[in-house]
């Protein structure tokens, strides 16, 4: 399925290696010396501001790294120092008095239960709006589209009221069922391009075997629909997994809190107990799994942010 | 046949559609019915009040400040952010003319692109309680760096009323500019390698090629780029919330539009007057998604009439070329 994904910027090149090859023989004879002195100024010069903007976005994330291994003397003492014993013992505190293993699992049920919901509802709803002709497509994705220009916090207080009628606040599942339903649009739309590239004939065939519409969906539309399924995945946990809003609506009762919420209030709550080391401890929790997907996933993560910018 | 095809339809559109409604499409609407009303907590009787929210709002100091402090983000984070992105995604192409034609990446590009975006997954929470410690007076890390270079005359960065704004604003720039590099940069990749060798040819200096080819060509990117970091400097409501004072201080030096709204519902329980506030920041946001989708769409109209001209002239020129010819 590489033709559904995004062509990579080595795909771009190569494509256009044949053509350009014969010209670029000319274009390159006619450098002079002084125009190879000045490329070679210009990418020292491009490789210092480089380095000095990945310095700018580097060292902040590196400096709460290995603050979170200082004692509160160090932090508050001498903010650049590196650790001189690497105090493991942060995150303990952070991991069991400041409860962050209660936060991190949470976040894990509630984003577990949030991306099926999402990947599951989103799926059925682009197969449907890309494989079928009927009265009403086109407002369903209007609908789509008008509810994402407007500004979230405008349904904030009402969504609260209904949450607290259909007895959906304080709890794990009901944040779940917001997150997964929120992530709609965006999976909709995503998802809505790799359905409308698989042939047509293929669910026809399905169906001229004695498949079920629901059959052919699960059986056959599904796995072919994977890597975008995949794509979704990632980044609807990485924005799930980072909400701050909804939770800080929905949730008031510590023992549910999630990652977001634990290390703000954690924040809060180090002014008065003095424990830097373990709120750095804490943040470093709270990123550590989103860093790793991101790491691991990175490529997949840029490619599909770009597409999705590029085709809003 | 067609029956089991719309019993399908219906089912597979049933549950999903009605959450989305129900959870999403019908609080805006109640939002904007409650906008019309003086409903307010403890209130027993809520009253339609037509406009009044909305005059109220023009006597609201605060409102004002808050819709100030908008003006005052969106106009410089996205600029910045971009012109910063821009910057870098080119200095990213500047490995030297290819071998097989184009712009070779600079060295270690794939590196620099990994650690720019790295921001980009970062959790609000996760930022603005990194920064509330980077800004922090006493132990900072901002200081700290400022001080190796010599600088020892700090302005408190979320404590003082002139410099809190401009804090929030740095996060925002810091945060987005990764995304927008990478963006560019895939963007600057796709232009006709062919345009930069000619201007090889002619001898035109890197910068002018950037001016002149580069900035041309990813022109609509650009724009893409500026909408969505306009959008997110619009909103700014959770990083407010968290990073500074008050929140929204001091001074409701950094009090936003969405952080009115949700303290205003939340803390202070006027549910009315807060709705007709985020109505207003919903009419602001749509009205300029609205004006930018049309100024694009006249671009291309133009650029369309341009294309039609040029081919009008050609074959007018061909014309009387023969006629001349004859």
């Amino acid at each position: 399925m590489s033709h559904l994904s995004v062509p990579s910027s080595t795909d771009a090149v190569v494509g256009t290696a044949s053509p350009a090859r014969a010209r670029t023989g000319i274009a390159i004879a006619p450098q002079s010396k002084g125009q190879l002195i000045v490329s070679r100024v210009l990418r020292i010069l491009a490789q210092l501001f480089l380095v000095v903007w990945a310095l700018v976005v580097g060292v902040p994330l590196v400096w709460t790294l290995y603050s979170s291994l200082k004692t509160g003397e160090e932090i508050l003492t001498q903010p650049w120092a590196l650790p001189a014993v690497p105090q493991w013992d942060n995150f303990r505190r952070a991991w069991v008095t400041a409860e962050f293993q209660n936060f991190f699992i949470n976040t894990v049920i509630v984003v577990a239960i949030g991306l099926t919901i999402t990947l599951i509802l989103s799926s059925l709803v682009a197969f449907v709006l890309s494989k079928f002709e009927f009265a009403g497509r086109n407002a369903i994705r209007i609908l789509f589209i008008i509810v994402m220009t407007f500004p979230g916090v405008l349904a904030l207080m009402p969504l609260f009221f209904m949450l607290q009628q259909l007895g959906m606040l304080n709890s794990l599942w009901g944040l779940a069922i917001v997150y997964g339903v929120g992530g709609l649009p965006f999976s909709v739309f995503f998802l809505a391009a790799f359905f409308s590239a698989i042939p047509g004939e293929l669910m026809d065939a399905a169906r001229v075997d004695g498949c079920s519409y629901w059959s052919t969906f699960f059986r056959i539309m599904l796995p072919l629909a994977k890597p975008g399924l995949i794509s979704v995945g990632i980044f609807q946990f990485m924005g799930m997994w980072n909400q701050y809003i909804l939770p800080l609506i929905m949730i008031s009762d510590k023992k549910n809190y999630v990652l977001g919420l634990g290390v703000a209030r954690l924040a809060v709550d180090q002014g008065y107990a003095g424990d830097w080391g373990a709120m750095f401890a804490g943040i470093v929790i709270a990123m550590l799994p989103v860093l790793i997907v991101y790491i691991i996933f990175q490529r997949r993560i840029q490619a599909g942010m770009i597409a999705g910018a590029v085709k809003n | 046949m067609k029956a089991e095809k719309y019993r399908f339809v219906i089912l597979a559109l049933l549950v999903p559609l009605a959450a989305f409604s129900l959870l999403t499409a019908w609080p805006l609407i109640q939002a904007i019915a409650y906008s019309f009303t003086d409903w307010e907590a403890y209130n027993p009787e809520v009253n339609f009040t037509g406009l009044e929210n909305y005059q109220r709002m023009m006597n609201d100091q605060v409102f004002w400040r808050a819709l100030q402090n908008n003006v005052y983000l969106v106009a410089l984070a996205p600029l910045i952010t971009v012109v910063i992105a821009l910057f870098l995604a080119a200095m990213l192409n500047t490995g030297g003319a290819s071998k097989v034609g184009g712009v070779r990446p600079a060295f270690g590009a794939e590196f620099y692109r990994v650690v720019y975006f790295f921001p980009q997954v970062l959790s609000i929470a996760v930022l603005a309680v990194m920064f509330q410690n980077i800004f922090n007076p006493r132990n900072g890390l901002l200081n700290a760096v400022l001080g190796s270079f010599g600088i020892r005359d700090f302005p408190g960065w979320l404590s003082d009323s002139k410099w809190a704004l401009t804090s929030v604003m740095l996060v925002l720039v810091w945060a987005g500019v990764g995304f927008y590099v990478v963006i560019l940069n895939a963007a600057m990749a796709g232009v006709d390698p062919g345009l930069y060798e000619a201007a090889l040819l002619d001898g035109a200096s890197p910068s002018r090629q950037f001016l002149y080819i580069t900035l041309p060509s990813i022109r609509d990117t650009v724009i893409v780029c500026w909408i969505y970091a306009f959008i997110i400097a619009l909103d700014g409501f959770a990083l407010v919330q968290i990073l500074t004072i008050g929140p929204g201080g001091p001074d409701y030096s950094t009090m936003v539009l969405g952080y009115y709204v949700y303290s205003l519902a939340f803390s202070e329980s006027k549910y009315g007057y807060a709705s007709a506030i985020g109505v207003v920041l919903a009419i602001i946001t749509i009205a300029f998604s609205v004006f930018t989708s049309l100024i694009t769409r006249e671009r291309d109209k133009e650029a369309r009439a341009r294309k039609k001209a040029a081919k009008a002239a050609k074959r007018a020129l061909a014309s009387s070329g023969k006629e001349v010819a004859a």
